[in-house]
């Protein structure tokens, strides 16, 4: 580069870039702008009101992880503050999906990962007995949570009737819990919902636990 | 998180290509490149015209992309940021007024980083130098035409290749080369014109 250059770009004006509730502001009116655009396209080319939820992914503020060695520890930081302080451990694999669990200063860190990215969350309440959560990854979506000790089977209504089953669950040690992860059928949607009730049984049928979600369609 | 719920995506493999190609099926993917970008056409617009108005003119460019997400080139590996700068650069121009202002409003200062080890007078030398030369910055930046002028700034500002420059202004790199090769002899003049060269004769006797 020529020293004209060099000069232009050593006064390059200093910038702090948008601060959080900045982002956060322009965040949620584009997706708003991209749910009323959503309003009327579906992938056959037919039209729909349905409305459209966006979330935010932790990206936003950079999910690029700072990984720091702290006593042998990988600690990593996220975008939204939660900070790993143990590495990662696979739960399970089911087909294209992996299951992995993480601890971090806010609590368990449960995510579902693909070629095409990850999706999750942390601070997980494991003391639920019964818990579910619904996404998607690209073209891709599931369902994942984790049941009681001793299930054998987990039923998961969703609403206007289908009724996906789980009959795969993996144990991890230092967690009194069985987790799953499973595909969900695309006719659930690019989104899909939560089910409005989940059962878990134990290889007797008897009922061990239950959890009713109520139908949010724009719960984000 | 939420002990049950939708999950949050939290990065997404997909090229940005990728990404704005699923959008034409599904507009939500669109939010993706969104996240990605957002922060680099917001500091875009601060640079040039403060966080103020960045904040409306970064979003509006999303939204200007998103209309335009058609005629975005498919199977590009490469960031679409270029091509977000390119409609950030339109949307800036008629701005013109404000940039001007603005410039002259940064806080000339801000433009001088310390070196370590170096005394006093030293320093204060190299401040006000600094200080002058942005000075004679301001007033070559708003002597170019616009479009050399945002040419060169994505080049120095936003550390584009001439390539990514052409892929912003839909023009062949040759173009770029020759309007910046006309436009970095123009500044040289402009910086120089405010800074004469030192010579034999304007060196006192007791220094030579």
């Amino acid at each position: 580069m020529t020293n004209e250059m060099d000069t232009l770009t050593r006064h390059r004006p200093l910038t702090t870039g948008p601060a959080p509730e900045v982002t956060e502001r322009a965040s949620r009116s584009f997706a708003e702008f991209l749910d009323n655009q959503s309003a009327g396209t579906t992938n056959d080319g037919s039209t729909h009101t349905r409305k459209r939820w966006y979330r935010r992914p932790l990206a936003i503020a950079g999910w690029t992880a700072i990984l720091v060695a702290a006593g042998g520890v990988a600690i990593a930081v996220t975008g939204d503050g939660v900070v790993y302080v143990e590495p990662p451990t696979q739960i399970t694999e089911t087909g294209d999906l992996s299951l992995v669990i993480q601890e971090s200063n806010i609590g368990p860190c449960l995510e579902v990962r693909t070629d095409g990215g990850m999706a999750g969350g942390c601070g997980v309440d494991l003391d639920e007995p019964l818990s579910v959560g619904t996404g998607g990854i690209g073209a891709t979506t599931f369902a994942s949570g984790w049941a009681p000790p001793g299930t054998a089977k987990v039923e998961m209504a969703f609403p206007g009737g289908e009724i996906v089953n789980v009959a795969t669950f993996e144990t991890v040690e230092g967690y009194d819990k069985m987790f799953f992860v499973v595909p969900l059928s695309p006719s659930l949607g690019d989104e899909p919902p939560l089910p409005l009730q989940v059962l878990a049984y134990d290889h007797q049928g008897n009922t061990l636990a239950m959890v009713n979600y109520p139908e949010r369609p724009d719960q984000d | 998180m939420r002990r049950s719920g939708r999950y949050r995506v939290m990065s997404d493999s997909r090229s940005d290509a990728e990404l704005i190609e699923a959008s034409l099926r599904r507009p939500v993917e669109f939010g993706y490149v969104f996240e990605r970008h957002f922060d680099a056409v917001f500091r875009f617009f601060e640079r040039r015209l403060g966080p103020g108005p960045a904040e409306d003119l970064a979003s509006e460019v999303f939204r200007i992309a998103y209309e335009r997400r058609h005629d975005y080139q498919k199977g590009d590996s490469s960031s679409c940021r270029p091509w977000l700068y390119g409609i950030s650069t339109n949307l800036g121009l008629k701005e013109r007024r404000r940039f001007a202002r603005h410039l002259a409003a940064v806080d000339r200062a801000a433009h001088f980083v310390e070196a370590d080890g170096v005394d006093h007078a030293t320093t204060v030398a190299a401040r006000v130098h600094s200080e002058q030369t942005w000075t004679r910055l301001q007033a070559a930046l708003v002597t170019l035409d616009d479009v050399s002028r945002e040419m060169l700034l994505l080049v120095a500002w936003e550390d584009l290749s001439y390539q990514d420059v052409a892929k912003a202004f839909e023009v062949p790199v040759g173009t770029v080369r020759s309007r910046l090769h006309r436009a970095r002899a123009r500044l040289r003049t402009l910086l120089d014109v405010g800074n004469p060269p030192i010579t034999n004769s304007s060196i006192p006797e007791n220094r030579k």
